[in-house]
């Protein structure tokens, strides 16, 4: 996913994509992310307690929490009111 | 909620794709009109001294709406490349939705605002000239058949007057198409408003930490 995003709308892609254990470089490739901010973003996440450490013999997984999945469905409800709220826009 | 919001998204995303599409139709007709335009004028540049200088000017007005034509097709691909990629994923999409994905569009669909914003504000720009360029054309059409008519031969004010209508209906689809990309920009700068709002929301809760 390219474009312009918000920190908050990363996170929310990090969290989904790790639902099942990921490797940092399939994250970064995923979330388009280049390695230094990547680094950065999944740091604050394993320090908040949103993603989780696991080793998988040399190689380090992360995978999102319970409390990632709280913060998954505050920010979806959050977007899809979006669609309630406003009046949307059509021919 | 899931269901309604996803049949709003894919309404308002099949409308800004058409009229995207539609954009980039008139930028094309404007390209055409130009270049037959250039076409036209160099090939009077035979004539005398006085009717030549008329027809460099117009060869070289000409240039100018080729290229704004061009402009006007590029810019419309380059906002519809991205939109295509999201359309498409939906279109192909056979299994239900979940909320992940349908936020994920969202998301996209955002970011692409965010990204494209001055772009659709300029679309907007030279899509309501092109409509006023056409209008005006039309008008001229319209006059030039009534000026040049004489009794009798209906062909010369028939002419014109369907050049003429063609010109004015371009010109007033181009126009209604700037009335809604601007609707659409509405809609979408209250949405961006609206998240930053929210996200005083998610700030609070990415503030809990969770050791």
């Amino acid at each position: 996913m390219t474009g312009r995003r918000t920190l908050y709308e990363i996170y929310w892609e990090i969290l989904v994509f790790c639902k099942s254990p990921k490797a940092f470089t399939a994250i970064i490739n995923r979330c388009d992310l280049n390695s230094k901010t990547g680094q950065e973003y999944i740091e604050f996440l394993v320090q908040k307690g949103y993603l989780s450490v696991q080793k998988d013999g040399d190689r380090t997984l992360y995978v999102a929490t319970g409390h990632a999945h709280e913060y998954i469905a505050l920010f979806s409800d959050l977007y899809q009111k979006l669609f309630d709220k406003i009046p949307g826009f059509r021919l | 909620m899931k269901e309604n919001t996803l049949r709003q998204f894919k309404a308002e995303f099949t409308s800004f794709f058409v009229i995207v599409l539609l954009n980039m139709a008139f930028g094309a007709l404007v390209m055409a009109f130009g270049m037959q335009f250039i076409v036209s004028s160099v090939l009077g540049l035979t004539g005398e001294q006085p009717f030549m200088v008329i027809r460099i000017l117009m060869a070289a007005i000409s240039m100018v709406c080729f290229g704004l034509g061009l402009t006007w097709v590029l810019t419309s691909a380059k906002v519809l490349k991205r939109i295509t990629r999201i359309r498409r994923e939906y279109r192909n999409r056979k299994e239900p939705v979940s909320d992940e994905i349908l936020t994920g569009w969202i998301v996209r669909t955002m970011s692409h605002y965010r990204e494209n914003k001055k772009i659709i504000s300029w679309m907007t720009r030279i899509s309501s000239i092109g409509g006023c360029i056409f209008l005006v054309f039309g008008i001229f059409n319209v006059f030039q058949g009534f000026s040049t008519w004489t009794p009798g031969d209906i062909t010369t004010l028939i002419l014109p007057i369907i050049a003429g209508a063609i010109n004015m209906a371009i010109g007033l689809v181009s126009l209604r198409i700037t009335l809604y990309f601007r609707r659409y920009s509405v809609v979408w700068d209250r949405r961006l408003d609206e998240v930053s709002r929210s996200e005083q929301l998610l700030v609070s809760t990415m503030e809990k930490s969770y050791p």
